[in-house]
């Protein structure tokens, strides 16, 4: 029996000392991505590719790891440029500012919500119609580049 | 027996016209709505390319927002408001007293037909809702007389840059955001400005009784 439970224990100890599998929920997860309709653009207009029409793109970033972590940029195949953007409320005037990073603290998690962070798409080169799915990659600091399907939504999902 | 089920009848009517009479002087005595200021009598043009001219909306309520059409954040959440109170003012039977108004601030890039798709995206319900644009002077004299804050931002490579940093001629092509009031208005059906709502966070519970006074008065 004690023979057994030594056996049982030093493997135990084995297995962790090796750095058992992290599982997935102990890293950097996006949840609930979305992002608003758009037009095609018209590429003439303003010089940029997919011209002057936008979107938003909004998640949620869930930090389960003990290491803060930071979102520093975005791309997707749909646009000309994809920036990190904050709307403030001045008084009752809505402005945009742009974001260089955004910390996600350990055991923390941030939430891009229309009226607040988001992530801006400039020159949008496709209809964003309701229903259809794009790709959009996020760049973190440390967890590396994550690649979304985000549904093109009127709303966030209830 | 029957008289006295007679009697408690009647004790029972007569409670009830004294709690009618009583809601009666509640409902009188709602204090009246300040006015802000008058809506001002310019004309626009509606998503179908007709003339507006915004006294045609005298005689019914008016629930008033701001656009753009490429605005990403803030105008899809004034939309999304919008089509709440919507939904909301057919629920309670009075959508033929209620317009709803959405006028854009781009009119530059805001055609008729850019509206329309806006409209076709939004999945926006005609019955009783136009998007408006117009001249740059016609949408002026609204934002004046409304005192809607519009600021035009250029940006450069994703960056906002002043407008200075483009020559004349890349100006005119280079890509801009706007940053503006984030308001709806309640108009009465005079033509008068009688609620300032906080655009895209407007609580629809709140503003709902404020539209039913305006559609009672």
């Amino acid at each position: 029996m004690y023979r057994v439970l030594s056996v049982l224990i030093t493997g135990l100890f084995v297995a962790t000392a090796c750095g058992a599998p992290v599982t997935p929920s102990a890293r950097i997860r996006v949840e609930n991505a979305w992002a608003v309709p758009s037009a095609a653009g018209a590429p003439s207009h303003s010089g940029m590719a997919g011209g002057e029409k936008s979107s938003a793109v909004y998640f949620v970033i869930v930090n389960a790891t003990n290491t803060p972590d930071a979102l520093s940029g975005a791309t997707t195949p749909v646009a000309a440029s994809a920036e990190l953007n904050e709307t403030l409320r001045v008084g009752d005037v809505a402005k945009m500012v742009p974001v260089p990073r955004v910390e996600v603290p350990a055991q923390g998690r941030v939430e891009f919500k229309p009226g607040g962070l988001h992530i801006m798409l400039m020159g949008v080169t496709q209809e964003l119609a309701v229903g259809k799915k794009i790709a959009v990659t996020l760049r973190f600091e440390k967890s590396g580049a994550m690649t979304l399907d985000v549904p093109i939504q009127l709303e966030k999902s209830k | 027996m029957a008289r006295r089920m007679w009697l408690v009848a009647g004790i029972g009517l007569l409670c009830l016209a004294v709690i009618l009479a009583i809601l009666q002087i509640v409902i009188a005595r709602v204090e009246p709505l300040p006015v802000y200021m008058a809506l001002p009598d310019v004309t626009l043009t509606d998503q179908a390319g007709r003339a507006f001219p915004l006294s045609q909306t005298r005689g019914k309520v008016v629930v008033m927002g701001i656009i753009f059409t490429n605005c990403p954040d803030i105008c899809p959440l004034i939309t999304a408001r919008m089509k709440q109170i919507q939904q909301r003012v057919q629920t309670a039977g009075v959508s033929n007293q209620v317009e709803l108004v959405s006028f854009s601030v781009d009119p530059e890039r805001d055609s008729p037909a850019v509206l329309k798709q806006f409209g076709t995206i939004y999945q926006i319900d005609w019955a009783n809702w136009v998007l408006l644009t117009g001249s740059a002077d016609q949408v002026q004299t609204l934002v004046n007389g409304l005192k809607v804050y519009v600021e035009r931002v250029y940006y450069r490579d994703g960056t906002p840059v002043p407008p200075s940093a483009f020559d004349e001629a890349n100006l005119k092509n280079a890509y801009y955001s706007i940053n503006h009031t984030d308001r709806l208005f309640l108009i009465d059906r005079k033509g008068n400005v009688r609620a300032l709502l906080p655009g895209s966070q407007t609580n629809v519970d709140e503003a709902m009784p404020l539209i039913q006074q305006l559609v009672r008065e």
